[in-house]
């Protein structure tokens, strides 16, 4: 993971040598250390501060046992850290392959539940009811094609490949790095609201745009263009 | 007869001609599909582990996971559609040592699947789990219950008055609940036994709570996030146009959309969209 969340994981760091330390001693460590819930390598890391390593064979237990991991009665578990949003906003996204650097405005639903769009032509928006950009779930920004007169922001989205880089910058100076796995044209009628606003496993971002052809009657277009990506490792 | 020099005309006629070069023809194809997997140490008597995922097809290590005790749940891995394997051996212990632990795992298109290994270090089992992803109802958590108790044939979970699972046995998952967010009072049942937890659900989220033993006969929860969703889900879709590049419906390109532009003197929309559009795509 790119995004590095700070204290939280200085204390799991803690928690865990504080955890090393009691079990050396023969204490029953307490249930409140994950090891791996869901941060990524330096908890992995972090969790090997805590390894016993190879020891010497516990009494009572047979070679077999051993070998098989056996501990030798009940141990107390792990138990996960609760699940917590991040308390930052996304200020900027960032589309080297587009040439976009636009500043994300907040995105919110009318009364009648719909999305609405960035209030500037050259701005992305970000839906502030969704995921933060980096934590886990879909984070959703969108951004207009165009005015009544002129390219917007989201001109060229249709141009974005499997591979090219989404950056998203947070108002805590974190950068999120993606990477774009997909596009899909859908009719609007036909938005793929579960896939578009759907739980993921883990940080994901939606580009959206509007696409042809455009419904002169309403004065709209009647296709929306999504774009998905994950968090690059 | 020399046809007489026309501006208009000959900047629609570049313009179009650029638009094509420059427009793909085809909007972004997917790249090759994926799911997700994530494996849990789930048995109370097995101490920490290493764990490897590797391809079926040869020996390639993928990803490794050092040290991974009872109760931990790793991060989930996003790969390739295909078929992986998996073994955990003794934390620590050398290369080529036998796994306590061999299983294969399916990973499928947009799936996530939990592989778990459970029981008592004589009689280890693994189960392979599906998460049910989708969008979650606005303001509430979803959560089911994954029972890994050796000790407590059955348990019963609550979150404040709802029911996630009853009597449930040994290795067995609820169906996923909706409940209201907030910090839930998780409540455990096992015969006479009763322990209520206070578990924050935020809206939005999805969880597993792991039932659990403890060192002393007892129960301990555990409550890992699965996925999450939007806290709030907007209806439909998003108008983020206004139609200034649109062609006639029956000329689906750009290139007509800005010639027609042009035509009617929008010359200037243009050149702002090609000033956007760097020359090396």
């Amino acid at each position: 993971m790119t995004a590095s969340r700070g204290s939280p994981r200085r204390r799991i760091v803690a928690a865990l040598i504080t955890a090393a330390v009691l079990a050396d001693v023969g204490v029953a460590v307490g249930a409140a250390v994950s090891g791996m819930g869901g941060s990524g390598a330096d908890d992995a890391a972090a969790a090997r501060l805590s390894a016993p390593g190879p020891r010497p064979s516990v009494l009572g237990l047979t070679a077999g046992e051993v070998a098989r991991g056996a501990a030798g009665g009940l141990q107390d578990p792990q138990t996960a850290p609760p699940a917590v949003r991040s308390s930052a906003v996304p200020t900027r996204v960032i589309i080297p392959a587009i040439s976009v650097d636009a500043p994300l405005e907040i995105l919110a639903r009318d009364a009648k539940g719909v999305l609405q769009p960035p209030t500037e032509w050259a701005d992305a928006g970000w839906y502030a009811k969704g995921p933060v950009p980096g934590d886990t779930g879909a984070a959703v920004i969108a951004g207009h094609l165009d005015t009544t007169k002129r390219a917007a922001v989201f001109v060229s989205l249709r141009q974005l490949r499997p591979g090219d880089r989404i950056d998203v910058r947070l108002s805590d100076h974190r950068t999120v790095h993606f990477t774009v796995t997909s596009a899909r044209v859908v009719k609007k009628a036909l938005f793929p609201t579960s896939d578009v606003y759907g739980a993921t496993p883990d940080p994901e971002l939606r580009l959206i745009t509007c696409s042809e052809p455009f419904d002169e009657v309403h004065g709209v277009y009647a296709d929306n263009l999504v774009v998905f990506a994950s968090l690059a490792h | 007869m020399i046809p007489s020099f026309r501006p208009l005309a000959a900047v629609i006629a570049l313009l179009g001609a650029l638009l094509v070069a420059l427009l793909p023809a085809v909007p972004a194809s997917a790249a090759t599909p994926t799911g997700w997997v994530r494996v849990a140490h789930l048995s109370p008597d097995t101490k920490q582990v290493d764990v490897t995922l590797s391809s079926l097809s040869g020996d390639t290590v993928l990803y490794k996971l050092s040290s991974v005790g009872y109760g931990a749940v790793s991060p989930y891995i996003h790969l390739p559609v295909g078929t992986y394997a998996i073994a955990m051996v003794p934390a620590g212990a050398p290369t080529g040592t036998t796994p306590v632990v061999k299983a294969s795992v399916a990973v499928t298109t947009g799936r996530a699947v939990t592989v778990a290994v459970m029981g008592l270090n004589k009689d280890l089992q693994t189960h392979v789990y599906t998460d049910v992803l989708g969008t979650v109802p606005s303001g509430k958590a979803r959560v089911r219950v994954l029972q890994a108790s050796t000790k407590h044939p059955t348990v019963t979970v609550k979150a404040t008055s709802t029911t996630v699972a009853s009597s449930a046995g040994f290795a067995s998952i609820s169906p996923y609940q909706n409940v209201q967010a907030g910090t839930v009072p998780v409540t455990l049942t096992a015969g006479a036994m009763t322990r209520t937890m206070n578990v924050p659900l935020p809206a939005g989220s999805v969880h597993t709570l792991f039932v659990l033993d403890t060192a002393s006969g007892g129960l301990a929860v555990s409550a890992i996030l699965d996925s999450w969703a939007s806290a709030v889900t907007p209806t439909g879709s998003i108008d983020t146009g206004a139609g200034g590049l649109a062609g006639p419906a029956d000329l689906g390109t750009l290139a007509a959309a800005l010639a027609a532009l042009a035509a009617v003197g929008a010359v200037g929309a243009g050149a702002e969209l090609v000033r956007r559009r760097p020359a090396d795509l």
